[in-house]
């Protein structure tokens, strides 16, 4: 039981005004930059970031795959820590009451201030990135799963006392399954965190190392002036952040689809 | 039903007052013959569904005594039909009629299974909707299947708090011969909650009025079983029908 899908034709109609925006700016851009003659390391043109494209095409493609296993790593280490947590503070208020702000801090600190310290103890490398991507996508996973496990339909609850269902499963057949909706929210949320955070962390950690991650490329490219290449690089991260939000809807349908469903009355 | 039956359920000066110091139940004494089923019925927020809780064991008295507690029964004794289906919407049907004998760890995984399905035969259910997800099934369907999953531990108490209030009244009516029918096949002892009083003296064998948390009037339901939802037309029925708004006006006054 899935989702009816628009056909593909539908999806290409949609699509049409999206690509026009692009061509548009593309366009503009283009006229933009000879007809003001901006200088090529303010704005190069559209052709010259798509030469450097081509020419750094196995740099860049190096670079995505090993910023996207990051992040996937990150958002998969936040799925399984937030989940935990989530399910440690689903049933107790007291550990909630006193974990709660620690996680909060997590979630405002920034993390720029943070990473450099997470270099220090972890060292220069993906352990890092991942470590940082982590930290990032948690907090959404975390809220909302928690709020997930706690928010039980009434009549559920009641009907599992009334069969004296304990605790453990209570929290397998009721309140895990419930929250799963909010799991598959929580991912689509720090999806986009975790590429944000595994560029961070790469930036920090390209610093140090010769990592070839995306944001370490950027970083360096930034520094020799490469504005080109660049550009060619921030294109690819939020292509990367799409394909991590579009593989991540995909999953969370196919797995999770049945729990998303609405509750049946 | 015969008052020299043993007594299944025994409620004596029942009351339930809420945080916020309102009294929602005075004193109820019930008595419910084994085998019989008795209709409460009275307006909203009388505290009819508060004493059906109570005698689940899924709200405690302030005060008074409920026999048996429901604490002290085995787990599946007692069975609960809610207004709405409430069903997990990630299980399929037979799968949520699986679930309590699931919880109460009662037979094998096949056997659950098996008297999952009997069931879902028993409240008219094909075999080609067995695998059916709640979202696919319509509201008269989830209700028989909300229905096959209070029955399937056979409970001795199947208590039913408005099970078809949100129903049409096509469905209402044919979801309460079904009821009648499985009760004339499984007799156990039945409290229904209602607003509706054709539906209460049509499926009692007695009817009760609750009025502000107290127990306003019994009419006794002496209609021949088994019943059919046509007995509403009779002469008798409508003599009942008089009985009881009278009592629930006078409840009321």
């Amino acid at each position: 039981m899935s989702r009816p899908r628009p056909p593909l034709a539908l999806l290409a109609v949609e699509a049409v005004p999206a690509a026009a925006v692009a061509v548009a700016v593309v366009a503009f851009w283009h006229f933009a930059v000879g007809h003001w003659r901006v200088p090529a390391y303010l704005l190069p043109s559209p052709t010259q970031v798509a030469t450097a494209l081509w020419e750094k095409r196995a740099a860049l493609g190096h670079a995505f795959w090993v910023t996207a296993r990051a992040a996937v790593a990150g958002l998969a280490a936040a799925a399984v820590v937030g989940t935990a947590l989530a399910i440690l503070f689903s049933q107790s208020r007291l550990v909630r009451t006193a974990l709660y702000p620690y996680v909060l801090f997590l979630q405002t600190v920034p993390i720029v201030a943070i990473a450099p310290l997470l270099i220090t103890w972890s060292g220069y490398g993906q352990r890092t990135v991942i470590l940082v991507s982590a930290i990032i996508a948690l907090f959404p996973i975390l809220s909302n799963v928690t709020a997930g496990l706690l928010a039980l339909d009434p009549n559920h609850r009641d009907l599992f006392r009334l069969y004296r269902a304990g605790r453990w499963p209570t929290l397998l057949r009721l309140r895990l399954p419930t929250a799963m909706g909010h799991l598959a929210l929580g991912l689509r949320i720090s999806c986009g965190l975790a590429v944000i955070g595994a560029i961070v962390g790469e930036f920090f950690v390209g610093r140090g190392s010769d990592f070839p991650g995306l944001g370490a490329v950027m970083d360096r490219w930034l520094a020799m002036g490469k504005t080109d290449a660049l550009i060619a690089a921030v294109l690819l991260s939020s292509l990367l952040g799409l394909v991590m939000f579009a593989a991540v809807n995909l999953l969370t349908d196919r797995l999770l689809g049945k729990y998303v469903q609405g509750t049946g009355e | 039903m015969s008052r020299s039956a043993p007594t299944a359920i025994t409620c004596r000066d029942v009351r339930v007052r809420f945080a916020a110091g309102r009294d929602v139940l005075c004193g109820v004494d019930l008595d419910v013959p084994a085998g019989s089923v008795v209709s409460l019925v009275g307006p909203s927020g009388c505290g009819k569904t508060t004493l059906l809780r109570c005698i689940a064991g899924l709200q405690r008295p302030t005060a008074g005594a409920i026999d048996p507690l429901p604490e002290a029964v085995a787990p599946g004794t007692l069975a609960y039909v809610f207004q709405e289906p409430a069903l997990l919407p990630w299980l399929d049907a037979v799968r949520n009629v699986m679930l309590p004998l699931d919880l109460v760890g009662r037979g094998t995984p096949a056997e659950r299974r098996s008297a999952a399905e009997r069931w879902l035969g028993e409240v008219g259910f094909g075999r080609d909707d067995l695998a059916k997800h709640p979202g696919e099934l319509s509201g008269g369907m989830k209700m028989r299947v909300s229905l096959a999953r209070a029955l399937v531990t056979e409970p001795a108490i199947l208590l039913l708090d408005e099970p078809f209030a949100a129903l049409d009244d096509l469905l209402r009516t044919r979801l309460t011969e079904l009821l009648l029918d499985l009760h004339a096949r499984h007799p156990q002892t039945m409290i229904l909650v209602t607003h509706n009083i054709g539906e209460a003296i049509l499926v009692g064998d007695e009817v009760c009025a609750i009025d502000r948390g107290r127990v306003g009037g019994r009419v006794t339901v002496d209609l021949p079983r088994p019943r059919l939802a046509r007995a509403r037309g009779g002469t008798a029925f409508g003599h009942l029908y008089e009985a009881v708004s009278d009592m629930l006006a006078e409840a009321a006054r």
